[in-house]
């Protein structure tokens, strides 16, 4: 569409862009062995040589010591709710959204492991959610060795 | 270490929808503190620009600022982090003596770009990314959680402490228009919906666009160019975990660090400070951040905000421009050493810190010690 | 001495995890104060550049800031028709009939009386072998001036007008 300039108020012209960027990124040698690991409907992380933090999702080396972490470990599908946020936005790459529901959103760690990280909770209402409370994960139907494997984590006996 | 000053200041007015073209608005603030320090371009041996190529919607971002900023054939750098990281990379080239007075400055617009979007990038691709959990409501609501459960402080002291900044930037004549409420409640912001329980609408910032330049000057030629410089006497600057499960919100380790490398540096223990302008997205953030510098004890952070002495012109809630709130607290910390912050000037000031911050929940902080200017 | 052979090593390829930068969420301000002026003397048939006061240096198409005196240059001063190939170069292609190599040649025009060149083309067709540096070039107007930057379509090389002069001077003496 050609630009009138007569008939522009004030100097400024917006004018919007066009191109998306992508890229591919290979996720390691350490994310591979826990995404093999979620198509088998279990959990993977490592532990550092020296000091002996286990951690999930796993990483190569340890921050604190600075010491290789390549041993792989078992570790089980209960965890412990350590922090929790109760919010309807929804922001990607691409938009943020505000929804009509509210999405339960926690900072879980698995039992055994010293990192934590973010996940939905499901199946319970958010005035059940208190911190310390025991949950279990909830594999999604579709496996493909994807983030989006663990559907979330829901309450220990039930709602 | 030779003393840095700062001769010379401008800071362009935030709007929500500035109508102005990008080289436009640096070439406002960069001309408008020579004016100030009255200098010449000529003057300038090294410009160091802060701007963000994820913010600014294309790759080497500073490539066409060069003739807006004043560094047309003169050694030009970038930081990609906050102002206030550019002025300690400018403060390291003076004190290296290869050059001798630095332009600084940090711009970009809220206004072209989806920022929440944007800041998605920052986050680890092969888990986080995807999950698309993580963003700036969820982190800003589970910190504030956690520290209220920890020392018992309740909904209501945080949202009285916001409700204090809104007003505060009422009496500041260079915050955003729409941040200017001077009849803020308590009462309102809780009214307020919820982002991400338990923070609400009204406690997080509004975004504007602007720009920020300062002039920093070795000590000699600080000396010759103005009678009362204000001088940087310790600089800190400290950076945590990127892993988000494994901090310890309640706190902030980055700042405890980095206030304790500048306080030695400038020889100063914090009851001696009188005035901190800190950068934190949210008041809950603001309180843990003047607590992890040792203004007061854990968990009665919010006297401080009630006291005036933390954030007097409202801190990031007057408006926030990413890339230049660190250089506008600088910019406000020497307002109140030289007591030329008219309406929200604190009496008796005599040592002020300023800090700056980048990433998720304050993860790198970065704090200035400021004296003199009187 | 010859080289050693080249040993390829295995290594393992992990998963892939794709990602997006999404540039059609973005928007790009530009402040069109000079441009609008320049327009206007086209559709005129005018070309319009304008000078610094700092420096003197006149600038076709017209920059909205001065890096050496940082200023806004605000004098505006007319600029003959006429100018100079300042350098040029060529992008060959295949022609579709013959099958030969054709080089369209592009150039940089320094509009006389300016200090900056901006990039353009000569007629269409126009041998690349024929351009040199300093090749005096003529602006092309379209048939109809709107006030677009289409109003300008190409340069003409001036011609050699020495056989033409040389006759007109033997026809006085």
């Amino acid at each position: 569409m050609p630009l009138d300039l007569e008939k522009m108020e004030g100097d400024i012209f917006t004018s919007k862009g066009m191109v998306k960027a992508e890229f591919t990124f290979w996720v390691g040698l350490a994310m591979d062995k826990f995404y093999d690991g979620t198509t088998d409907q279990k959990f993977i992380g490592t532990k550092c040589s020296k000091c002996g933090k286990v951690f999930l999702p796993p990483r190569n080396r340890c921050g604190d010591c600075f010491a290789k972490a390549e041993e792989f470990v078992d570790l089980p599908g209960t965890a412990t709710l350590k922090n929790f946020t109760i919010t309807p936005w929804k922001i990607t790459e691409r938009r943020a959204k505000k929804g009509n529901k509210n999405a339960l959103v926690g900072l879980v760690q698995v039992d055994g492991a010293d990192s934590a990280f973010m996940t939905e909770i499901l199946n319970t209402t958010e005035d059940k959610l208190e911190e310390g409370m025991k949950l279990k994960v909830v594999w999604a139907k579709r496996i493909k060795g994807h983030p989006q494997d663990i559907a979330g984590f829901e309450p220990v006996g039930g709602a | 270490m030779e003393r840095i000053g700062i001769v010379g200041y401008h800071q362009v007015r935030p709007e929500l929808d500035l109508q102005m073209s990008p080289y436009e608005c640096i070439f406002t603030a960069v001309r408008g503190a020579l004016d100030h320090a009255g200098l010449k371009r000529k003057d300038i041996t090294t410009v160091i620009s802060a701007t963000n190529d994820y913010y600014d919607g294309k790759t080497i971002s500073n490539c066409f600022k060069v003739s807006a900023g004043g560094a047309y054939m003169k050694d030009e750098s970038k930081v990609e982090m906050d102002g206030a990281h550019a002025a300690q990379y400018a403060m390291f080239r003076i004190l290296s003596q290869n050059h001798k007075l630095a332009m600084v400055y940090g711009f970009s617009m809220p206004s072209c770009m989806p920022f929440e979007c944007t800041r998605i990038l920052e986050l680890d691709p092969t888990f986080d990314r995807p999950i698309s959990l993580m963003n700036s409501y969820s982190t800003c609501g589970m910190q504030m959680r956690a520290y209220m459960k920890k020392y018992g402080v309740s909904e209501e002291q945080i949202a009285e402490a916001t409700a204090t900044n809104w007003k505060n930037a009422a009496k500041n004549p260079l915050a955003l228009q729409e941040a200017q409420k001077a009849d803020m409640t308590a009462a309102e912001v809780l009214k307020s919906d919820y982002l991400a329980s338990p923070l609400r609408e009204l406690m997080y910032p509004l975004l504007g666009d602007g720009c920020t330049a300062l002039i920093l000057a070795p000590e000699k030629q600080a000396l010759k160019i103005t009678d009362n410089p204000v001088w940087i006497t310790g600089v800190g600057n400290c950076q945590e975990t990127y892993y988000f499960g494994e901090r310890d919100l309640t706190t902030s380790l980055s700042m405890e660090k980095a206030s304790e490398a500048a306080y030695k540096m400038a020889g100063v223990k914090p009851s001696d400070i009188d005035v901190a302008e800190l950068f934190g997205y949210t008041a809950c953030e603001d309180i843990i951040l003047a607590e992890s510098a040792g203004l007061a004890e854990k968990g009665k952070g919010d006297s401080l905000v009630a006291k005036g002495c933390l954030n007097p012109s409202g801190g990031a809630t007057s408006g926030m421009t990413p890339c230049a709130t660190g250089l506008n607290r600088i910019i406000e910390a020497v307002k109140q050493l030289k007591g030329e912050a008219e309406e929200h000037q604190v009496s008796g000031v005599k040592k002020a810190i300023a800090s700056g911050q980048i990433g998720f929940c304050a993860q790198n902080n970065i704090i200035y010690v400021l004296e003199g200017g009187n | 001495m010859p080289l050693p052979d080249y040993e390829k090593k295995q290594y393992k390829v992990t998963r892939t995890m794709p990602g997006a930068w999404y540039l059609s969420n973005y928007k790009y301000k530009f402040n069109l104060s000079r441009m609008r002026i320049m327009l206007r003397g086209f559709k005129e048939g005018k070309i319009l550049g304008v000078k610094c006061r700092g420096c003197n240096h006149v600038s076709f198409p017209p920059k909205l800031i001065c890096g050496r005196c940082l200023v806004m240059p605000d004098q505006w001063v007319t600029l003959p028709d006429t100018g100079s190939v300042a350098t040029g170069s060529g992008s060959p292609r295949t022609d579709q009939e013959t099958g030969e190599i054709v080089i369209d040649p592009v150039i940089l025009v320094r509009q006389d009386g300016a200090d900056t060149v901006w990039i353009h083309n000569l007629p269409e067709n126009y041998s690349f072998h024929d351009v040199y540096i300093g090749m005096p070039i003529k602006v092309h107007w379209a048939e109809e001036l709107k006030g677009l930057w289409s109003d300008i379509e190409y340069y003409d090389p001036i011609e050699d007008m020495g056989d033409k002069i040389n006759k007109e001077e033997l026809a006085k003496k």
